[in-house]
């Protein structure tokens, strides 16, 4: 497969987890398994494809701005590179999710911080690992634990 | 709505010296606060690593200051609004105002961040369609933002437990009076297309983190001083009765004296003129 149509696959699948996850009623367990695990983790196995198969052969590394720059004019890792994005932002996603759903963060405000992520994976992280700051207890011990 | 909250073995904001019900509306603000509070973490890098400005100063001070200002804003309904019972803070008139203040809260914010890393103005932009309608639904979250405090003072007013505490006349007065001349006063600035009154040639030496002008007249101080005294007044009669020397007399000239000093800034600012001269 070629990789344009490899990207565009993978960005779909990564579409679809994170529609889940800022739509979908979290209720559903079996449902949130799918932006959790299951998508994170068939990308993850498409990046150990492409990156197995392509940084050992390939010219630069991961040493300076000039070596990345190299490595990542090949498509293929160029690609990797990207997926491995996908994957990691939408399993940090799926964790913010999850955390902000026991700490009571309604829907309207975990709506900006999955987008931030989706879009600037870090800064939604930033912005959600901020907020915990606030509701944690004084013993560092997440306190907020819900015990229905 | 959300039925199925999780319960909390304890307090459930343990960060707070004093304890908030665990209700979806204060939830929603204070949860809202934290969100704004929040992105001052990742606001303060863009600051201090982007060099371009906009008016004289970075892009990045405009945000800032609405996640500080917004933040106060909606810890302040969070706190007031428990002098209700639980009921009248879920019915309908808090409950609506309350909601509709949040998204208003989240779409400001979130906007004039956007804006503010293009490069470009949030408020008094008709550069394009786009930015001219946003500035339009700005208008309304806007409004929508000071209906809230503004419903939550008549509320507590007429619904709140009448103890005659002097907290419970600085919430009331505090909130509708704040809410009322924010609105008076932001009115006029939306309605003359700036901040500013007069022309400067020059944009430094500004009024240190607040950036008010003390060249030219600015509309941002008498709105400052108006939207604060939400704050204040609650605060002074907090004070008050903490202190055990509960006085109406005091709470209502300092009321007085607030409103006065907003009239005047106000006056001073559409003349002109700075309300902080450089000497």
């Amino acid at each position: 497969m070629a990789p344009e149509q490899i990207f565009s696959l993978a960005n779909t699948a990564a579409m679809i987890g994170w529609a889940i996850l800022v739509f979908s009623p979290r209720r559903l367990k079996p449902l949130f398994m799918i932006p959790k695990y299951l998508i994170p983790f068939g990308l993850s196995l498409l990046y150990a494809g492409l990156a197995l198969t392509t940084f050992f052969i390939a010219d630069g590394g991961y040493s300076s701005i000039a070596s990345v720059r190299t490595l990542f004019l090949n498509d293929s890792m160029l690609l990797a590179g990207w997926v491995h994005y996908l994957a990691f932002d939408l399993f940090i996603g799926s964790w913010i999710a999850e955390k902000a759903d026991d700490m009571g963060i309604s829907r309207l405000i975990q709506g900006p911080i999955l987008v931030a992520t989706f879009m600037f994976g870090p800064i939604g992280l930033a912005l959600f690992l901020s907020m915990r700051l606030g509701l944690i207890g004084r013993g560092g011990m997440h306190r907020a634990e819900a015990v229905t | 709505m959300q039925k199925q909250l999780p319960s909390y073995p304890s307090r459930q904001y343990p960060r707070l010296p004093f304890s908030l019900d665990d209700d979806h509306v204060t939830r929603a603000w204070v949860m809202t606060g934290l969100f704004l509070l929040a992105l001052l973490a990742i606001l303060l890098p863009a600051y201090c690593m982007d060099t371009r400005q906009l008016d004289g100063a970075s892009v990045w001070a405009k945000p800032i200051k609405f996640s500080l200002s917004l933040t106060i804003h909606f810890f302040t309904l969070a706190i007031l609004a428990q002098q209700l019972e639980r009921g009248r803070r879920l019915g309908m008139a808090v409950l609506l105002t309350g909601y509709a203040a949040v998204a208003s809260g989240l779409f400001e914010q979130i906007y004039i961040s956007l804006q503010a890393a293009r490069g470009l103005r949030s408020h008094f932009n008709h550069d394009t369609d786009f930015d001219f309608h946003m500035y339009q639904l700005m208008g309304v979250g806007a409004v929508l933002l000071i209906l809230a405090s503004f419903t939550l003072g008549v509320v507590i007013w007429r619904h709140g437990k009448k103890d005659g505490s002097s907290y419970r006349l600085g919430s009331i007065i505090g909130l509708i009076m704040g809410s009322v001349l924010t609105f008076i006063f932001a009115g006029y600035m939306s309605a003359t297309e700036s901040h500013s009154v007069g022309t400067t040639l020059t944009n430094t030496n500004n009024v240190p983190m607040f950036g008010w002008s003390r060249t030219i007249g600015d509309l941002r101080v008498p709105h400052f001083v108006a939207t604060h005294t939400m704050q204040l007044l609650p605060l002074l009669g907090w004070v008050l009765d903490r202190y055990r020397r509960p006085s109406r007399t005091v709470v209502i000239s300092a009321a007085v004296v607030l409103m006065l000093l907003s009239v005047v800034l106000f006056v001073i600012s559409i003349s002109g003129q700075p309300a902080f001269p450089v000497f």
